[in-house]
């Protein structure tokens, strides 16, 4: 079942390859089918999945690379089944709305198959090296995504993501070998496999160098302050469809990447510098909410305040608790779908009016009601309205800060910084949708029109999720919570450090 | 009593319902449609109220209703329920009971508006919110509907979406709510670190044992909580918002900044009176910030010209009081308080409302004037609020307020200064309630081309009734007094009597109302006639008309520096900073590949030349050593 | 005879050839040069094929023997279009891969 997840984008990509562009309709079929059919088998995951069960589930394997010990090995737990269902949501979402523009390629619809594939991949494997390849997977569709289709400075942008991505992943290479080779010291047997190698106690001074190259890997991707410097180009340039990807799905995988390896595989480091990486991540909130309050581009608005949410994220995760824990996979899942709704609207703005200066709107209310009421909803879930989804994550994740005892002593201070964060994020928003929605404005164009049926049934189970998991954020919340109190209590029974390594042989 | 929940789910309907369909039923139904939900939460506040009342007084306390299992996370667990005690029934009585005369006397008012079905749909969301407010049972839902009351008070201050000023009204007012529903919830997690747990009957139960008086988290974590009620009673420092919120439609400054949203605080105070009993130190400041309050909004209603504006301050002034009141301990008469305050400001405010219909939405009192005749019933009905907010003998605000100002001589918590303080506040009362009334209603109307006219019934009756309790509400402060004794562990206030105190208290009420009436008593400023008190107050009124310059103040304070930081962090932190450091590094990779590429002459025999010399180095290193 | 002969001729016609190399500027002279080392090292393996009894030595050579006709059509080749573009024949001249 997972593997025909990640194989049915990539078959389309191929067959996307080889039909005659001329032929629309085949290719409406082709991305529109496989991406809903991908959708569906992810929420057919979802609904599969037993939420108390902790272990990995729906788990395929097969070997791949038997010299290495290397396997095909894919599974979901709790965490990854959202990210999951998240990432094919909005693929099928911005696939529908690609389709709905004017000029369709047909290679940017198999590149941005093969970005979902790559997301997918990443948030389900089960092996080192498997993981690593899927990584390495996003970058290169979005590279031409973004250098291609991109507008504004698009190589410096694309070049800079690519490479700037690249120096993490290639640290996080070099840790994957050092963990299996740590592994392959005590016991003698060699293997990628994650559910292996967790167990594998690896002495103090060897965590702390191989969590900070997965560290750098995941902090770039995510990305935290202060490695943030490629995404206000890379959202800047990136055309809407593939920027919803980007925010929604693949700076998630950074976080994930954090809960999967560097919790478990390193819990002394973890703990060590959990808070100077909360530190980070903290200022990082503030820092991406400030700049956010100062932009008069929408796009980029949106784009800071993402920095400013991932932040919040990170956080979350550092606080090495559960409520921080479960606080953050709800807000990962929350901020997919509150800020790829806001792009959306970003980009339907911008088509209608032809700009983004948030100087140049005012007043677009009286012509366009039904965006009027769905980018309030939105707006108040992105700025944490209690009752709203995104209140629910930001809660967990402050109370799980609070009650941290791995930053005791600052988590006062990154919890008022997080109100803060709450506050300037009240600013910004209602900056954004105020001054593009409200007040009075004579010269709007007269052949205006309200969002059209298509526009409305995209953004509509966007509306709906910040509601249900507003007010029942519980079977989200049990889905998370046990696979969050097993990554937090996994026990090493393997030992390597040198002087229990003699006793084994 | 599984139906209190229909109280709660009546507006929601209502909201959800008119949002849905508000466009498509006829205009004529959206009114009573809303009034009916709210209406129909009445009904079930009233069974509700003859429930508790049915029950002996000690098992009226701690009735939780649990809906479902809201949420688990580690040790962090949570129901969605509600909490029917005499607190929350009897501010619920407030926000049904006047929010349903509001709601039928907003049918009459809004008529010709365009979005009347939105109007009621916010209306009810407002309903809704604030019933989440008071009913819940542990201070997650608590922060819910307060930050649902912040969004409906929001929506309704910008309801005008094409006015400037009510979209930037309505932003100040968001802001401000935000800061204190940050600290609610800091708050919040303060009680879940100390408590293992949020609901308010563990947390209530818990606090007396584990805590001694005026323990530092015991402060901190009332103090935090009074950074939400502060916002959102619109006290010293986090006022600003209130006056500004007065650019909403008039029924909404009736429901929201006066009867029912900004009293939240008060009631969160009163609620958690467990907490605040441990800590003494944040009830003097409580009560200290409320009578400062008191006076200072007084001071700056005195010269004010928008009738709303006048009414609003009025109203921060009157919720110091609320505040004096919880903060010297004697809670249920500060709740007694908020409910008379509720009848006649609601009254205040929907005669003001009368009254700016009337005039052709003109709110500058200069402009009226003479009202007397064309609207008898307005301003008879206005009359009888004045006079209840003044605390005139034998009106409802007498005995609330005055039962306010002896318990601040009295009460152990209390000392003389806020007695004087209080007192003065009164004085002012009486000053500016009647400069109003004298401009709006005596003399000649000095605007031309107005010709003012009684309201209809539909917008009367709510008056009338409101003017009812206005009155008579008084006589039931011994009933509340006993209704509310079970939730503040049975203490039922002393009634103090004291007359020499009580002719202090109304002396000085009554001194404001002459002082009004030897200014204004002809209609306010004739044609050519400058404001006596303009004159008398002239080096200081300028600092009150312009609200001390607080407004000002928090703009060169706050506002500018936070967005020119914005400006400069984005500009030189960010671009000039981080991300020329990252594009250093690549620029610095460059330059060094550069001075490597130097090494690649492009000459074919200096490249044989250096693999020859290698070789034979390799060689030399094999072989010799 | 011994095997001592094979290699020092080998090795000597092995330096004339790299010296040659280094020294001339004519790309002509310079492929009979490295046409001269490939050929000492075909006569090393030639002279060890027959010391050993083995034939492999002498298949390899082959092997080179072909190589180099292959890589003197290509060098020739490109040769002659460098000519042809820069009327000159000066390694020193052509130097555009420089860095």
């Amino acid at each position: 079942m997972l593997a025909l997840i990640i194989a049915i984008p990539l078959i389309a990509a191929i067959a996307l390859f080889r039909i005659p562009s001329e032929n629309k309709e085949l290719v409406r079929k082709i991305a529109l089918g496989s991406s809903g059919l991908v959708f569906l088998l992810a929420f057919g995951v979802f609904l599969g999945f037993d939420s108390a069960n902790s272990a990995m589930q729906f788990v395929h394997e097969c070997s791949w690379v038997s010299v290495l010990n290397i396997q095909f090995k894919l599974g979901v737990d709790g965490v990854s089944v959202l990210m999951v269902l998240l990432t094919a949501l909005l693929a099928c979402a911005s696939i529908f709305y690609y389709l709905n523009g004017k000029d369709v390629s047909v290679t940017f619809l198999a590149l941005m198959l093969v970005l979902e594939a790559g997301i997918l991949g990443v948030f389900m494997a089960l092996d080192t090296v498997l993981f690593y390849v899927f990584w390495e997977v996003m970058l290169i569709p979005a590279y031409f995504l973004i250098g291609f289709w991109g507008e504004g400075d698009r190589v410096y942008a694309t070049t800079k993501f690519v490479i700037y991505t690249l120096v993490g992943s290639l640290l996080m290479l070099v840790a994957i070998i050092g963990v299996t080779i740590a592994h392959y010291e005590a016991t003698h047997i060699l293997t990628f496999d994650i559910q292996t190698l967790v167990h594998t106690e690896i002495p103090k001074s060897d965590q702390i160098w191989m969590f900070i190259c997965f560290f750098m890997a995941f902090a770039i991707k995510v990305p935290i302050f202060p490695f943030h410097s490629w995404l206000p180009h890379a959202y800047g340039a990136a055309p809407i469809p593939v920027l919803v990807l980007l925010t929604g799905a693949m700076s998630k995988t950074g976080a994930y990447g954090f809960i999967r390896f560097c919790l478990p595989l390193f819990p002394d480091a973890a703990e060590m510098m959990g808070f100077v990486i909360a530190g980070m991540a903290a200022t990082g909130m503030i820092y991406g909410a400030w700049i956010a309050i100062a932009q008069k581009d929408i796009k980029s608005l949106v784009a800071y305040s993402s920095v400013s949410h991932l932040g919040f994220i990170v956080l979350g995760i550092f606080a090495l608790n559960d409520q921080g824990l479960d606080g953050s996979v709800l807000q990962m899942f929350n901020h997919g779908i509150i800020a790829a709704a806001l792009f959306f609207i970003v980009d339907i703005l911008e088509k209608k009016l032809g700009s983004r200066d948030l100087s140049q709107m005012r007043g677009l209310k009286g012509k366009m009601p039904i965006l009027y009421g769905i980018f309030m909803l939105i707006t108040m879930a992105a700025l944490g309205l209690p009752g709203l989804n995104g209140f629910v994550g930001e809660f967990l994740i402050l109370a799980g800060v609070w009650t941290s005892s791995s930053m005791s002593g600052l988590a006062a201070i990154y919890v008022l910084m997080g109100g803060l964060t709450i506050t300037f994020a009240a600013i910004y928003m209602l900056f954004f949708f105020q001054g593009a929605m409200q007040e009075k404005n004579e010269e709007l164009p007269t052949d205006l029109t309200d969002i059209d049926k298509k526009q409305i049934y995209m953004l509509l189970p966007a509306c709906v999720l910040i509601v249900f998991i507003g007010l029942f954020p519980k079977p989200f919340v049990d889905t998370i919570s046990p696979t969050t109190k097993h990554i937090l209590t996994i026990e090493k029974t393997v030992k390597t450090s040198k002087g229990h390594s003699d006793e084994h042989h | 009593m599984f139906y209190t929940w229909l109280i709660l789910i009546l507006p929601l309907l209502g909201f959800a319902g008119l949002s849905w369909f508000g466009d498509r039923i006829p205009k004529k139904l959206v009114g009573p449609v809303g009034c009916a939900t709210v209406g129909g939460s009445f009904f079930f506040t009233l069974i509700a109220l003859i429930h508790l009342l049915s029950m002996e007084p000690g098992e009226r306390v701690g009735n939780v209703q649990t809906l479902y299992h809201w949420i688990q996370s580690g040790n962090f667990t949570l129901d969605l329920a509600i909490l029917i005690d005499p607190l929350s029934v009897f501010m619920l009585l407030v926000i049904t009971g006047v929010g349903f005369l509001i709601h039928v006397y907003s049918i009459g008012y809004m008529e010709k508006d365009p979005n009347i079905d939105t109007f009621f749909a916010y209306l009810n969301l407002f309903i809704f919110s604030m019933s989440v407010l008071v009913l819940a049972a542990d201070f997650f839902f608590l922060i819910v509907g307060w930050a649902f009351v912040g969004l409906a008070s929001y929506l309704l201050i910008g309801f005008w979406t094409e006015k400037t000023s009510a979209v930037f009204a309505a932003r100040k007012a968001f802001v401000m709510n935000v800061i204190g529903d940050v600290g609610m919830v800091i708050a919040a997690f303060m009680i879940f670190e100390n408590f293992g747990s949020i609901t308010y009957m563990d947390v209530f139960a818990q606090a007396p044992e584990k805590f001694l008086a005026n323990d530092d988290t015991m402060l901190l974590i009332t103090l935090f909580l009074l950074v939400g009620a502060f916002a959102k009673s619109a006290q010293i420092p986090l006022h600003t918002w209130l006056p500004d919120a007065m650019e909403g439609p008039t029924p909404v400054s009736a429901l929201i900044h006066a009867a029912t949203m900004v009293t939240a605080g008060v009631y969160l105070v009163a609620r958690c009176h467990v907490l605040y009993d441990l800590a003494p130190y944040t009830m003097m400041l409580v009560a200290a910030v409320g009578v400062i309050t008191a006076l200072f909004a007084g001071s700056m209603g005195m010269v004010q010209y928008d009738i709303k504006r006048v009414i609003a301050y009025s109203t921060m002034s009157q919720l110091g009081y609320m505040f004096l009141a919880v903060g010297i301990g004697v809670y249920s008469v500060g709740m007694f308080h908020l409910m008379t305050h509720a009848f006649f400001k609601a009254l205040l405010f929907l005669g003001a409302g009368s009254v700016i219909h009337s005039m052709n939405d003109e709110q500058d009192i200069r402009k009226m004037g003479g009202l007397k005749e064309s609207m008898p019933i307005t301003y008879y009905t206005f009359l009888i609020g004045t006079l209840a907010l003044c605390g005139f003998p034998l009106t409802a605000g007498y005995f609330s307020k005055e039962a306010i100002i002896m318990s601040s001589w009295y009460a152990e918590g209390s000392n003389p200064v806020f007695w004087a303080l209080a007192i003065a506040g009164a004085g002012m009362t009486g000053f500016y309630a009647f400069r109003v009334f004298f401009y709006s209603f005596f003399g000649t109307c000095r605007t031309a081309e107005a010709h003012p006219h009684e309201s209809p019934t539909i917008m009367t009756y709510p008056l009338l009734i409101l003017a009812f309790f206005a009155i008579f509400a008084g006589f039931g402060a011994p009933l509340a007094h006993s209704f509310l004794a079970p939730v503040f562990g049975g203490v039922v206030p002393e009634h103090h009597t004291n007359g020499f105190l009580e002719i202090i208290a109304v002396g000085v009420a009554l001194s404001g109302i002459i002082v009004a009436a030897i200014f204004y008593a002809e209609g306010g400023e004739a044609e050519g006639k400058s404001d006596g008190l303009k004159e008398l107050l002239a080096p200081i009124h300028d600092v009150l008309f312009r609200k001390y310059y607080i407004d000002e103040l928090y703009d060169v304070l706050i506002v500018q520096p936070v967005k020119k930081t914005g400006e400069f962090i984005w500009k030189t932190g960010e671009q000039k900073g981080i991300d020329f450091v990252v594009d250093e590094v690549g620029a610095q990779v460059k330059e060094m590949s550069r001075l490597l590429s130097i090494w690649q002459s492009g000459k074919v025999r200096i490249y044989a030349l250096n693999m020859i010399a290698g070789t034979v180095f390799v060689l030399i290193f094999v072989v010799f050593l | 005879m011994g095997s001592q002969f094979v290699l020092i001729v080998s090795a000597s016609i092995f330096c004339i050839g790299a010296t040659g190399f280094l020294i001339r500027k004519n790309p002509l002279v310079m492929f009979m040069s490295l046409e001269l080392m490939l050929n000492a090292v075909n006569f090393l393996l030639i002279g060890y094929s027959h010391f050993l009894k083995s034939l492999d030595g002498q298949i390899f050579a082959l092997v080179v023997m072909t190589v180099a006709a292959a890589e003197v059509v290509v060098g020739l080749g490109i040769i002659l279009t460098i000519f042809r573009t820069r009327h000159e024949l000066n390694v020193d001249e052509i130097d555009a891969l420089k860095g």
